[in-house]
Protein backbone atom coordinates (compact mmCIF):
# COMPACT_ATOMS: atom_id res chain seq x y z
CA UNK A 1 0.00 0.00 0.00
CA UNK A 2 2.77 2.54 1.26
CA UNK A 3 4.32 1.91 -2.30
CA UNK A 4 1.31 2.64 -4.50
CA UNK A 5 0.80 5.89 -1.73
CA UNK A 6 4.33 7.38 -2.64
CA UNK A 7 3.93 6.46 -6.29
CA UNK A 8 0.72 7.89 -6.74
CA UNK A 9 2.25 11.21 -5.26
CA UNK A 10 5.01 10.87 -7.79
CA UNK A 11 3.28 11.18 -10.68
CA UNK A 12 3.00 15.10 -10.21
CA UNK A 13 6.50 16.12 -10.58
CA UNK A 14 6.83 19.62 -9.05
CA UNK A 15 8.07 22.53 -11.63
CA UNK A 16 9.62 25.17 -11.57
CA UNK A 17 7.98 28.36 -10.20
CA UNK A 18 9.30 31.91 -9.01
CA UNK A 19 10.11 29.54 -5.90
CA UNK A 20 10.45 25.91 -6.97
CA UNK A 21 12.83 22.82 -6.66
CA UNK A 22 12.71 19.49 -8.29
CA UNK A 23 15.14 16.74 -9.05
CA UNK A 24 17.01 16.14 -12.21
CA UNK A 25 19.46 13.76 -13.29
CA UNK A 26 22.62 15.23 -13.28
CA UNK A 27 22.81 14.54 -16.87
CA UNK A 28 22.48 17.91 -18.48
CA UNK A 29 18.98 17.60 -19.33
CA UNK A 30 16.48 19.85 -17.25
CA UNK A 31 13.50 17.53 -16.48
CA UNK A 32 12.07 16.47 -13.89
CA UNK A 33 12.75 13.06 -12.53
CA UNK A 34 11.41 10.94 -10.00
CA UNK A 35 12.40 7.56 -9.77
CA UNK A 36 16.47 7.21 -9.37
CA UNK A 37 18.94 3.94 -8.98
CA UNK A 38 21.10 3.71 -6.16
CA UNK A 39 24.23 4.17 -8.12
CA UNK A 40 22.65 7.47 -9.49
CA UNK A 41 23.07 10.83 -8.43
CA UNK A 42 20.28 13.43 -7.70
CA UNK A 43 20.84 17.03 -8.85
CA UNK A 44 18.26 19.81 -8.08
CA UNK A 45 16.47 22.40 -10.78
CA UNK A 46 14.70 25.41 -9.59
CA UNK A 47 13.88 29.02 -8.90
CA UNK A 48 14.55 30.69 -5.82
CA UNK A 49 13.88 34.61 -5.80
CA UNK A 50 14.49 35.67 -2.48
CA UNK A 51 18.00 37.38 -1.04
CA UNK A 52 20.17 35.24 0.60
CA UNK A 53 23.59 36.04 1.63
CA UNK A 54 23.05 39.08 -0.36
CA UNK A 55 22.24 37.90 -3.65
CA UNK A 56 19.15 36.17 -4.95
CA UNK A 57 19.29 32.42 -4.18
CA UNK A 58 18.74 29.46 -1.15
CA UNK A 59 19.74 26.70 0.83
CA UNK A 60 18.31 23.32 -0.75
CA UNK A 61 17.93 20.37 1.31
CA UNK A 62 17.56 16.85 0.74
CA UNK A 63 15.85 14.86 3.10
CA UNK A 64 14.17 11.09 3.62
CA UNK A 65 10.90 12.04 3.85
CA UNK A 66 9.28 13.02 6.89
CA UNK A 67 12.89 13.85 8.34
CA UNK A 68 13.53 17.70 9.63
CA UNK A 69 14.03 19.58 6.77
CA UNK A 70 17.73 20.81 8.19
CA UNK A 71 18.92 17.29 8.79
CA UNK A 72 21.01 17.54 5.82
CA UNK A 73 23.28 18.92 4.52
CA UNK A 74 23.04 21.86 2.21
CA UNK A 75 23.78 22.58 -0.88
CA UNK A 76 23.54 26.38 -2.12
CA UNK A 77 21.78 27.23 -5.41
CA UNK A 78 21.17 30.51 -7.20
CA UNK A 79 18.12 32.57 -8.50
CA UNK A 80 18.05 30.18 -11.43
CA UNK A 81 20.08 26.98 -11.03
CA UNK A 82 19.63 23.79 -13.40
CA UNK A 83 21.17 20.43 -12.79
CA UNK A 84 23.20 21.31 -9.02
CA UNK A 85 24.45 18.06 -7.46
CA UNK A 86 22.31 17.46 -4.55
CA UNK A 87 23.36 13.95 -3.66
CA UNK A 88 25.90 11.98 -5.06
CA UNK A 89 25.05 8.40 -5.42
CA UNK A 90 25.48 5.61 -4.58
CA UNK A 91 22.21 6.16 -2.54
CA UNK A 92 20.05 4.59 0.23
CA UNK A 93 16.76 3.84 -1.07
CA UNK A 94 13.91 5.81 -0.06
CA UNK A 95 11.16 8.77 -0.63
CA UNK A 96 12.79 12.12 0.10
CA UNK A 97 11.53 15.30 -0.16
CA UNK A 98 13.43 18.68 -0.68
CA UNK A 99 13.35 21.58 1.17
CA UNK A 100 14.22 25.19 -0.01
CA UNK A 101 15.30 27.42 2.23
CA UNK A 102 14.86 30.99 1.05
CA UNK A 103 16.61 32.86 3.73
CA UNK A 104 19.27 30.95 3.92
CA UNK A 105 18.64 30.83 7.82
CA UNK A 106 18.29 27.37 9.18
CA UNK A 107 14.96 27.78 9.94
CA UNK A 108 11.54 27.05 8.17
CA UNK A 109 9.46 29.72 7.29
CA UNK A 110 6.29 30.14 5.39
CA UNK A 111 8.55 31.45 2.78
CA UNK A 112 10.39 28.40 2.26
CA UNK A 113 9.20 25.70 0.18
CA UNK A 114 9.19 21.78 0.82
CA UNK A 115 8.05 19.36 -2.27
CA UNK A 116 7.22 16.31 0.29
CA UNK A 117 7.94 13.05 -2.12
CA UNK A 118 9.71 14.93 -4.54
CA UNK A 119 11.53 11.68 -5.74
CA UNK A 120 12.24 7.51 -4.99
CA UNK A 121 15.62 5.70 -4.88
CA UNK A 122 14.39 2.29 -5.61
CA UNK A 123 15.96 -0.54 -3.94
CA UNK A 124 17.96 -2.71 -6.37
CA UNK A 125 16.05 -5.18 -7.94
CA UNK A 126 16.55 -8.80 -6.71
CA UNK A 127 18.94 -10.65 -9.16
CA UNK A 128 17.88 -14.12 -9.51
CA UNK A 129 20.00 -16.36 -10.97
CA UNK A 130 18.73 -18.28 -13.91
CA UNK A 131 20.34 -21.87 -12.30
CA UNK A 132 21.80 -23.16 -9.40
CA UNK A 133 23.99 -21.04 -7.22
CA UNK A 134 27.76 -22.04 -6.18
CA UNK A 135 26.20 -20.99 -2.88
CA UNK A 136 23.55 -22.00 -1.80
CA UNK A 137 23.82 -20.68 1.91
CA UNK A 138 23.99 -24.13 3.51
CA UNK A 139 25.65 -24.54 6.81
CA UNK A 140 27.61 -26.16 6.26
CA UNK A 141 29.67 -24.27 3.45
CA UNK A 142 28.95 -26.69 1.06
CA UNK A 143 28.75 -25.61 -2.49
CA UNK A 144 28.24 -26.47 -5.78
CA UNK A 145 25.20 -28.95 -5.23
CA UNK A 146 24.96 -31.80 -7.00
CA UNK A 147 27.86 -31.77 -8.62
CA UNK A 148 30.59 -34.97 -8.56
CA UNK A 149 33.29 -33.30 -6.39
CA UNK A 150 33.73 -31.89 -3.01
CA UNK A 151 31.97 -28.60 -3.05
CA UNK A 152 33.22 -27.29 -6.44
CA UNK A 153 36.42 -29.23 -7.57
CA UNK A 154 38.95 -28.28 -9.65
CA UNK A 155 37.73 -30.08 -12.47
CA UNK A 156 34.80 -27.38 -12.87
CA UNK A 157 35.72 -24.87 -15.65
CA UNK A 158 34.51 -20.60 -15.35
CA UNK A 159 32.32 -19.79 -17.99
CA UNK A 160 31.98 -16.57 -19.78
CA UNK A 161 29.58 -14.40 -17.32
CA UNK A 162 26.00 -14.65 -17.82
CA UNK A 163 23.61 -11.64 -18.13
CA UNK A 164 20.08 -11.28 -17.06
CA UNK A 165 17.48 -8.72 -17.18
CA UNK A 166 15.03 -7.99 -14.29
CA UNK A 167 12.72 -5.98 -13.96
CA UNK A 168 9.40 -4.58 -11.83
CA UNK A 169 6.46 -3.75 -13.44
CA UNK A 170 4.98 -1.77 -10.69
CA UNK A 171 7.62 0.84 -10.24
CA UNK A 172 8.20 0.37 -14.05
CA UNK A 173 12.00 -0.51 -13.33
CA UNK A 174 14.38 -2.57 -14.91
CA UNK A 175 18.19 -4.21 -13.95
CA UNK A 176 20.63 -5.48 -15.54
CA UNK A 177 22.49 -8.62 -13.58
CA UNK A 178 25.87 -10.21 -14.25
CA UNK A 179 26.70 -13.56 -13.02
CA UNK A 180 29.72 -15.17 -13.06
CA UNK A 181 29.56 -19.04 -13.99
CA UNK A 182 30.84 -22.04 -13.16
CA UNK A 183 29.98 -25.75 -14.98
CA UNK A 184 30.61 -29.12 -13.18
CA UNK A 185 29.98 -32.26 -14.26
CA UNK A 186 27.15 -34.25 -12.31
CA UNK A 187 25.83 -37.57 -12.14
CA UNK A 188 22.58 -39.09 -10.39
CA UNK A 189 25.06 -40.22 -7.81
CA UNK A 190 26.47 -37.11 -7.13
CA UNK A 191 22.87 -35.41 -6.81
CA UNK A 192 21.70 -37.86 -4.24
CA UNK A 193 24.94 -38.26 -2.56
CA UNK A 194 25.36 -34.36 -1.67
CA UNK A 195 21.42 -34.19 -0.48
CA UNK A 196 22.02 -37.06 1.50
CA UNK A 197 24.97 -35.02 3.21
CA UNK A 198 23.06 -32.15 3.32
CA UNK A 199 20.15 -33.97 5.11
CA UNK A 200 22.93 -34.52 7.66
CA UNK A 201 24.46 -31.27 8.04
CA UNK A 202 20.65 -30.19 8.55
CA UNK A 203 19.60 -33.12 11.26
CA UNK A 204 23.23 -32.91 12.73
CA UNK A 205 23.82 -35.74 11.90
CA UNK A 206 27.51 -35.72 11.86
CA UNK A 207 29.91 -38.39 11.20
CA UNK A 208 28.34 -41.08 10.96
CA UNK A 209 25.47 -40.22 8.88
CA UNK A 210 27.81 -39.16 6.17
CA UNK A 211 29.31 -42.62 6.03
CA UNK A 212 26.27 -44.06 5.80
CA UNK A 213 25.90 -41.64 2.47
CA UNK A 214 29.10 -42.68 1.37
CA UNK A 215 28.07 -46.60 1.41
CA UNK A 216 24.79 -45.79 0.15
CA UNK A 217 26.92 -44.84 -3.17
CA UNK A 218 29.62 -47.53 -2.50
CA UNK A 219 26.59 -50.04 -2.78
CA UNK A 220 24.60 -48.32 -5.49
CA UNK A 221 28.13 -47.27 -8.08
CA UNK A 222 30.66 -49.07 -6.53
CA UNK A 223 34.68 -47.91 -7.46
CA UNK A 224 33.07 -44.76 -9.29
CA UNK A 225 32.36 -42.91 -5.78
CA UNK A 226 35.81 -42.72 -5.66
CA UNK A 227 35.99 -40.76 -8.52
CA UNK A 228 33.05 -39.00 -7.88
CA UNK A 229 34.72 -37.88 -4.59
CA UNK A 230 37.24 -35.81 -6.55
CA UNK A 231 35.40 -34.06 -9.35
CA UNK A 232 35.68 -36.96 -12.40
CA UNK A 233 33.39 -38.96 -14.17
CA UNK A 234 31.37 -40.88 -15.07
CA UNK A 235 29.12 -38.23 -15.43
CA UNK A 236 24.93 -37.64 -16.75
CA UNK A 237 25.61 -34.37 -17.57
CA UNK A 238 27.07 -30.79 -16.54
CA UNK A 239 25.36 -27.90 -14.24
CA UNK A 240 25.98 -24.29 -14.51
CA UNK A 241 26.18 -22.65 -11.34
CA UNK A 242 26.01 -18.78 -10.81
CA UNK A 243 27.83 -16.98 -8.33
CA UNK A 244 29.27 -13.53 -7.96
CA UNK A 245 26.49 -10.77 -9.35
CA UNK A 246 27.66 -7.20 -10.38
CA UNK A 247 24.41 -4.93 -11.09
CA UNK A 248 24.11 -1.59 -12.60
CA UNK A 249 21.54 -0.59 -10.53
CA UNK A 250 17.16 -0.44 -10.85
CA UNK A 251 16.87 2.34 -13.63
CA UNK A 252 13.48 3.43 -15.31
CA UNK A 253 11.89 1.30 -17.79
CA UNK A 254 11.59 -2.47 -18.06
CA UNK A 255 13.85 -4.56 -19.63
CA UNK A 256 12.17 -4.09 -23.51
CA UNK A 257 12.07 -0.57 -22.86
CA UNK A 258 8.80 0.55 -22.33
CA UNK A 259 6.45 0.60 -19.59
CA UNK B 1 50.56 -68.69 -24.39
CA UNK B 2 49.46 -70.49 -21.38
CA UNK B 3 47.43 -73.01 -21.67
CA UNK B 4 44.87 -71.54 -19.40
CA UNK B 5 44.67 -68.14 -21.15
CA UNK B 6 44.34 -70.22 -24.58
CA UNK B 7 41.31 -71.92 -22.77
CA UNK B 8 39.92 -68.64 -21.76
CA UNK B 9 40.27 -66.92 -25.02
CA UNK B 10 38.13 -69.90 -26.45
CA UNK B 11 35.52 -70.38 -24.36
CA UNK B 12 35.26 -66.41 -24.52
CA UNK B 13 35.33 -66.62 -28.24
CA UNK B 14 32.67 -69.68 -27.96
CA UNK B 15 30.28 -67.37 -25.53
CA UNK B 16 30.48 -71.19 -23.81
CA UNK B 17 28.30 -70.61 -20.49
CA UNK B 18 27.76 -72.25 -16.83
CA UNK B 19 27.70 -75.67 -16.39
CA UNK B 20 28.97 -78.31 -13.63
CA UNK B 21 32.66 -79.48 -13.89
CA UNK B 22 33.95 -82.74 -12.79
CA UNK B 23 36.78 -81.83 -10.48
CA UNK B 24 40.08 -83.98 -10.15
CA UNK B 25 40.46 -84.30 -13.63
CA UNK B 26 44.02 -84.34 -14.76
CA UNK B 27 43.12 -82.67 -17.73
CA UNK B 28 41.84 -80.00 -15.63
CA UNK B 29 44.36 -77.00 -15.47
CA UNK B 30 41.86 -75.77 -12.21
CA UNK B 31 39.58 -77.89 -10.42
CA UNK B 32 36.16 -76.21 -10.10
CA UNK B 33 32.76 -77.57 -9.99
CA UNK B 34 31.42 -74.70 -11.95
CA UNK B 35 32.96 -72.86 -14.91
CA UNK B 36 31.50 -69.42 -16.65
CA UNK B 37 32.87 -67.59 -19.70
CA UNK B 38 32.04 -64.64 -20.27
CA UNK B 39 30.48 -63.89 -23.24
CA UNK B 40 32.24 -61.64 -25.64
CA UNK B 41 29.06 -59.22 -26.32
CA UNK B 42 27.88 -59.37 -23.16
CA UNK B 43 27.36 -55.67 -21.12
CA UNK B 44 28.04 -56.70 -17.73
CA UNK B 45 28.56 -53.54 -15.73
CA UNK B 46 26.25 -54.17 -12.55
CA UNK B 47 26.40 -50.29 -12.15
CA UNK B 48 25.70 -48.18 -15.05
CA UNK B 49 25.16 -49.84 -18.50
CA UNK B 50 24.10 -53.49 -17.46
CA UNK B 51 23.70 -56.06 -14.69
CA UNK B 52 25.76 -58.93 -13.90
CA UNK B 53 25.29 -62.14 -15.94
CA UNK B 54 23.63 -64.51 -14.78
CA UNK B 55 25.69 -67.60 -14.49
CA UNK B 56 24.07 -70.61 -12.91
CA UNK B 57 26.55 -70.65 -10.66
CA UNK B 58 25.22 -72.69 -7.39
CA UNK B 59 27.68 -72.73 -4.90
CA UNK B 60 27.76 -74.84 -1.76
CA UNK B 61 30.24 -74.89 0.99
CA UNK B 62 33.48 -76.33 -0.26
CA UNK B 63 32.94 -75.78 -3.58
CA UNK B 64 34.56 -73.75 -6.41
CA UNK B 65 33.64 -71.67 -9.44
CA UNK B 66 35.75 -70.28 -12.09
CA UNK B 67 34.39 -67.28 -14.11
CA UNK B 68 36.54 -66.75 -17.39
CA UNK B 69 36.69 -62.85 -18.97
CA UNK B 70 38.34 -60.20 -20.48
CA UNK B 71 38.93 -56.88 -19.59
CA UNK B 72 38.21 -54.63 -22.81
CA UNK B 73 37.18 -50.98 -23.66
CA UNK B 74 33.58 -51.77 -23.97
CA UNK B 75 31.98 -50.94 -20.66
CA UNK B 76 34.42 -48.37 -19.78
CA UNK B 77 33.83 -45.52 -18.83
CA UNK B 78 36.03 -42.68 -16.67
CA UNK B 79 36.53 -45.02 -13.32
CA UNK B 80 37.01 -48.24 -15.19
CA UNK B 81 38.48 -49.53 -18.57
CA UNK B 82 36.04 -52.72 -17.98
CA UNK B 83 33.49 -53.47 -15.25
CA UNK B 84 32.21 -57.51 -15.42
CA UNK B 85 29.54 -59.06 -12.95
CA UNK B 86 29.15 -62.30 -12.71
CA UNK B 87 25.59 -63.03 -10.19
CA UNK B 88 25.66 -66.86 -8.56
CA UNK B 89 23.77 -68.53 -6.08
CA UNK B 90 25.44 -69.49 -2.42
CA UNK B 91 22.72 -72.52 -1.55
CA UNK B 92 23.87 -72.49 2.33
CA UNK B 93 26.30 -70.62 4.98
CA UNK B 94 29.76 -70.42 3.73
CA UNK B 95 32.93 -68.69 3.54
CA UNK B 96 33.49 -67.17 0.58
CA UNK B 97 37.20 -65.59 -1.14
CA UNK B 98 37.19 -64.30 -5.13
CA UNK B 99 40.96 -64.78 -6.41
CA UNK B 100 41.68 -62.85 -9.74
CA UNK B 101 44.09 -63.53 -12.37
CA UNK B 102 44.88 -62.13 -15.12
CA UNK B 103 48.55 -61.35 -17.14
CA UNK B 104 49.53 -58.14 -15.20
CA UNK B 105 48.33 -55.34 -17.66
CA UNK B 106 46.24 -52.97 -17.65
CA UNK B 107 47.17 -50.91 -14.59
CA UNK B 108 45.30 -51.19 -10.70
CA UNK B 109 42.29 -54.15 -11.28
CA UNK B 110 39.56 -54.54 -8.14
CA UNK B 111 37.70 -57.41 -7.38
CA UNK B 112 34.65 -57.88 -5.15
CA UNK B 113 31.52 -59.46 -3.94
CA UNK B 114 28.34 -57.85 -3.44
CA UNK B 115 24.91 -59.10 -2.54
CA UNK B 116 22.44 -58.48 -4.93
CA UNK B 117 19.61 -57.94 -3.61
CA UNK B 118 20.62 -54.11 -2.48
CA UNK B 119 24.41 -54.31 -4.08
CA UNK B 120 25.61 -53.97 -1.05
CA UNK B 121 29.85 -54.26 -0.68
CA UNK B 122 30.35 -57.39 1.38
CA UNK B 123 33.93 -58.09 0.82
CA UNK B 124 35.35 -54.29 -0.32
CA UNK B 125 37.13 -54.42 -2.66
CA UNK B 126 41.17 -56.08 -3.10
CA UNK B 127 42.95 -54.36 -5.49
CA UNK B 128 46.63 -54.94 -6.92
CA UNK B 129 48.86 -53.24 -9.43
CA UNK B 130 50.09 -57.04 -9.96
CA UNK B 131 48.16 -60.00 -11.86
CA UNK B 132 46.81 -61.19 -8.89
CA UNK B 133 44.36 -59.76 -6.03
CA UNK B 134 42.22 -61.32 -3.86
CA UNK B 135 39.21 -60.20 -1.63
CA UNK B 136 39.17 -60.92 1.85
CA UNK B 137 36.89 -64.13 2.84
CA UNK B 138 33.55 -63.40 4.61
CA UNK B 139 30.97 -65.36 5.96
CA UNK B 140 27.64 -65.42 3.94
CA UNK B 141 24.38 -66.89 4.42
CA UNK B 142 22.67 -68.40 1.20
CA UNK B 143 21.57 -66.10 -1.32
CA UNK B 144 22.25 -64.02 -4.11
CA UNK B 145 25.89 -62.55 -4.60
CA UNK B 146 27.83 -61.32 -8.09
CA UNK B 147 31.03 -60.99 -7.99
CA UNK B 148 32.66 -57.55 -9.27
CA UNK B 149 35.70 -57.28 -11.47
CA UNK B 150 37.00 -54.18 -12.64
CA UNK B 151 40.41 -52.72 -14.00
CA UNK B 152 41.62 -49.14 -13.89
CA UNK B 153 41.07 -46.58 -17.16
CA UNK B 154 41.94 -45.89 -19.56
CA UNK B 155 41.21 -49.34 -21.19
CA UNK B 156 44.02 -51.68 -22.35
CA UNK B 157 45.28 -51.73 -26.01
CA UNK B 158 44.37 -55.23 -26.19
CA UNK B 159 41.71 -57.32 -24.22
CA UNK B 160 42.92 -58.80 -21.18
CA UNK B 161 42.27 -62.37 -20.29
CA UNK B 162 41.46 -62.64 -16.55
CA UNK B 163 39.71 -65.35 -14.00
CA UNK B 164 38.16 -65.46 -11.23
CA UNK B 165 38.12 -67.79 -8.81
CA UNK B 166 35.37 -68.40 -6.17
CA UNK B 167 36.10 -70.23 -3.52
CA UNK B 168 33.81 -71.14 -0.25
CA UNK B 169 34.12 -73.60 2.45
CA UNK B 170 36.25 -73.29 5.64
CA UNK B 171 38.85 -70.51 4.44
CA UNK B 172 39.66 -69.90 8.16
CA UNK B 173 40.15 -66.35 10.12
CA UNK B 174 42.99 -64.27 10.99
CA UNK B 175 43.20 -63.46 14.72
CA UNK B 176 45.08 -63.30 17.69
CA UNK B 177 45.64 -62.45 21.48
CA UNK B 178 48.86 -62.67 21.35
CA UNK B 179 51.21 -59.94 22.72
CA UNK B 180 52.68 -57.28 19.94
CA UNK B 181 55.57 -59.37 18.03
CA UNK B 182 56.65 -55.39 17.40
CA UNK B 183 55.74 -51.92 18.63
CA UNK B 184 56.06 -48.93 16.18
CA UNK B 185 59.21 -46.93 16.61
CA UNK B 186 58.38 -43.76 14.53
CA UNK B 187 61.00 -41.41 16.38
CA UNK B 188 59.99 -38.68 14.64
CA UNK B 189 55.86 -38.12 13.19
CA UNK B 190 56.39 -39.09 9.30
CA UNK B 191 59.53 -40.87 9.77
CA UNK B 192 57.84 -43.94 8.36
CA UNK B 193 55.36 -42.60 6.28
CA UNK B 194 56.75 -44.21 3.20
CA UNK B 195 54.21 -43.91 0.90
CA UNK B 196 51.57 -41.50 -0.48
CA UNK B 197 48.15 -43.02 -1.79
CA UNK B 198 46.21 -40.47 -3.63
CA UNK B 199 42.45 -41.81 -3.95
CA UNK B 200 40.18 -41.85 -7.11
CA UNK B 201 38.49 -44.44 -8.11
CA UNK B 202 41.64 -46.57 -7.79
CA UNK B 203 44.97 -45.44 -5.55
CA UNK B 204 47.04 -43.66 -7.09
CA UNK B 205 50.55 -44.80 -5.15
CA UNK B 206 53.75 -43.40 -4.85
CA UNK B 207 57.14 -42.83 -2.75
CA UNK B 208 56.88 -40.28 -0.02
CA UNK B 209 58.86 -38.96 2.63
CA UNK B 210 60.50 -41.14 5.46
CA UNK B 211 60.99 -45.07 5.03
CA UNK B 212 59.43 -48.57 5.69
CA UNK B 213 60.30 -49.34 9.55
CA UNK B 214 62.30 -52.40 10.30
CA UNK B 215 60.22 -55.54 11.83
CA UNK B 216 62.33 -58.33 11.65
CA UNK B 217 58.78 -59.97 11.37
CA UNK B 218 58.81 -63.16 9.26
CA UNK B 219 54.82 -64.23 8.78
CA UNK B 220 54.89 -68.18 8.56
CA UNK B 221 52.40 -70.31 6.71
CA UNK B 222 50.02 -71.00 9.60
CA UNK B 223 50.92 -68.94 12.21
CA UNK B 224 50.30 -64.73 12.84
CA UNK B 225 52.32 -62.24 14.00
CA UNK B 226 51.24 -59.08 16.22
CA UNK B 227 51.73 -55.63 15.42
CA UNK B 228 50.92 -52.51 17.16
CA UNK B 229 51.61 -48.65 16.72
CA UNK B 230 49.81 -45.55 17.03
CA UNK B 231 48.34 -43.10 13.88
CA UNK B 232 49.42 -39.80 14.71
CA UNK B 233 47.93 -36.33 13.53
CA UNK B 234 50.30 -34.58 11.36
CA UNK B 235 49.78 -30.91 10.79
CA UNK B 236 49.35 -31.35 7.06
CA UNK B 237 49.89 -34.05 4.55
CA UNK B 238 49.57 -34.04 0.40
CA UNK B 239 47.64 -37.04 -0.24
CA UNK B 240 44.53 -39.08 0.82
CA UNK B 241 45.69 -39.97 4.34
CA UNK B 242 47.10 -38.23 7.78
CA UNK B 243 49.23 -40.00 9.45
CA UNK B 244 50.84 -43.12 7.41
CA UNK B 245 52.99 -45.89 9.21
CA UNK B 246 55.16 -48.60 6.82
CA UNK B 247 56.78 -51.36 7.88
CA UNK B 248 59.02 -54.06 6.06
CA UNK B 249 58.13 -58.04 7.01
CA UNK B 250 59.01 -60.83 5.03
CA UNK B 251 56.68 -64.17 4.38
CA UNK B 252 57.90 -67.16 5.23
CA UNK B 253 58.74 -70.28 3.18
CA UNK B 254 55.07 -71.73 1.73
CA UNK B 255 53.50 -68.60 2.49
CA UNK B 256 50.94 -67.52 -0.77
CA UNK B 257 48.70 -65.50 0.54
CA UNK B 258 48.86 -62.75 3.23
CA UNK B 259 45.68 -61.71 5.25
CA UNK B 260 46.14 -58.83 7.99
CA UNK B 261 43.02 -57.98 10.46
CA UNK B 262 43.85 -54.59 11.48
CA UNK B 263 41.99 -53.55 14.83
CA UNK B 264 41.18 -49.88 16.55
CA UNK B 265 38.78 -48.65 19.25
CA UNK B 266 38.07 -45.48 16.94
CA UNK B 267 34.61 -45.01 15.31
CA UNK B 268 35.46 -42.32 13.20
CA UNK B 269 38.60 -42.92 12.05
CA UNK B 270 38.85 -45.27 8.86
CA UNK B 271 42.27 -47.13 8.98
CA UNK B 272 43.08 -48.74 5.76
CA UNK B 273 45.55 -51.39 4.98
CA UNK B 274 48.01 -51.49 2.10
CA UNK B 275 50.50 -54.05 0.89
CA UNK B 276 53.54 -53.26 -1.62
CA UNK B 277 56.42 -55.04 -3.12
CA UNK B 278 59.54 -53.80 -0.72
CA UNK B 279 60.68 -50.97 -2.76
CA UNK B 280 56.65 -49.49 -2.51
CA UNK B 281 56.24 -49.42 -5.90
CA UNK B 282 53.57 -51.89 -6.60
CA UNK B 283 50.37 -52.17 -5.06
CA UNK B 284 49.76 -56.07 -3.93
CA UNK B 285 46.54 -55.85 -2.11
CA UNK B 286 43.98 -53.79 -0.21
CA UNK B 287 41.84 -53.65 3.24
CA UNK B 288 40.29 -50.19 2.42
CA UNK B 289 36.49 -50.83 3.43
CA UNK B 290 34.94 -47.61 4.76
CA UNK B 291 33.64 -49.04 8.03
CA UNK B 292 34.08 -49.75 11.57
CA UNK B 293 37.37 -52.11 13.43
CA UNK B 294 38.87 -54.15 11.86
CA UNK B 295 39.85 -53.82 8.18
CA UNK B 296 40.76 -57.00 6.84
CA UNK B 297 42.68 -57.55 3.81
CA UNK B 298 43.58 -60.81 1.80
CA UNK B 299 47.01 -59.84 -0.30
CA UNK B 300 48.57 -62.61 -2.81
CA UNK B 301 52.16 -62.90 -1.94
CA UNK B 302 55.26 -65.11 -2.54
CA UNK B 303 56.60 -67.16 -0.23
CA UNK B 304 59.96 -65.80 1.89
CA UNK B 305 59.94 -62.42 0.40
CA UNK B 306 60.20 -58.76 1.61
CA UNK B 307 57.16 -56.40 1.74
CA UNK B 308 55.61 -53.14 2.97
CA UNK B 309 53.06 -53.34 5.16
CA UNK B 310 51.37 -49.55 4.82
CA UNK B 311 48.35 -48.62 7.29
CA UNK B 312 47.22 -45.16 6.88
CA UNK B 313 44.17 -42.91 8.64
CA UNK B 314 41.54 -41.87 5.98
CA UNK B 315 41.77 -38.04 5.92
CA UNK B 316 37.83 -37.39 6.53
CA UNK B 317 38.07 -34.38 8.68
CA UNK B 318 35.72 -32.45 6.05
CA UNK B 319 32.56 -34.98 7.25
CA UNK B 320 33.89 -34.74 11.21
CA UNK B 321 35.80 -37.51 11.26
CA UNK B 322 39.21 -38.32 12.76
CA UNK B 323 38.74 -36.41 16.00
CA UNK B 324 40.02 -39.65 17.90
CA UNK B 325 43.61 -39.16 16.19
CA UNK B 326 46.03 -40.19 17.49
CA UNK B 327 44.71 -43.38 18.00
CA UNK B 328 46.32 -46.67 18.82
CA UNK B 329 45.84 -49.79 16.05
CA UNK B 330 46.68 -53.89 17.15
CA UNK B 331 47.48 -55.58 12.89
CA UNK B 332 47.19 -59.56 12.81
CA UNK B 333 49.37 -60.81 10.40
CA UNK B 334 49.05 -64.55 9.16
CA UNK B 335 50.58 -66.85 6.08
CA UNK B 336 48.41 -69.01 4.26
CA UNK B 337 49.63 -71.40 1.87
CA UNK B 338 48.37 -73.50 -1.20
CA UNK B 339 46.26 -76.70 0.19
Amino acid sequence: MRRVAIALALLVPATASANDVYPTACDGADDPVTAFAITESVCVSGLADLECDGAAGADVYVVPHGADPFAGSAVHVTATFDGVLALMGPLPPAVYDLFLDEQCDGMQTAEDLLVENAFEVGADLACEAPGPPIDPGLGNHATCRGACGSGCPDTCTPGTPTTVCVEDAGTCRHQSCTFETLTCITHDGCRVHDDCYDACVASGGGFWCHRQCDLGCVGRYGLSCGGWATGRGPSDGEMTYYGNVVTTGATSGLCSGGC
Amino acid sequence: MSRITALLLVSTLLGCTAGRTSTGDVDDPIAVDFRFAERATADNDPFFSGTATPTEVRLAAGQTALFEGTADARDGNETWADSDGYALEVTEPTWLQADLRHEGRGGTWAVAIHRSSDRALLAWWGMSSTSAALTHPIEVPAGSYFVHVASEAPGPSSPIPYTVTLRTGDLGTCASDAAADHLEREPVLGANDAIQVRWASFPQVELGRGSAEPTGLEIARDAARVLEGVSGTPPNTADSYLDRDAFEITTGPGVTELRVRLEHASADVNLDVMLLSADGRELLGTGVEIGDSPELAAVPVAPSTSYVLWIGARDERSIGGDTALPLAYRAVLCGRGAP
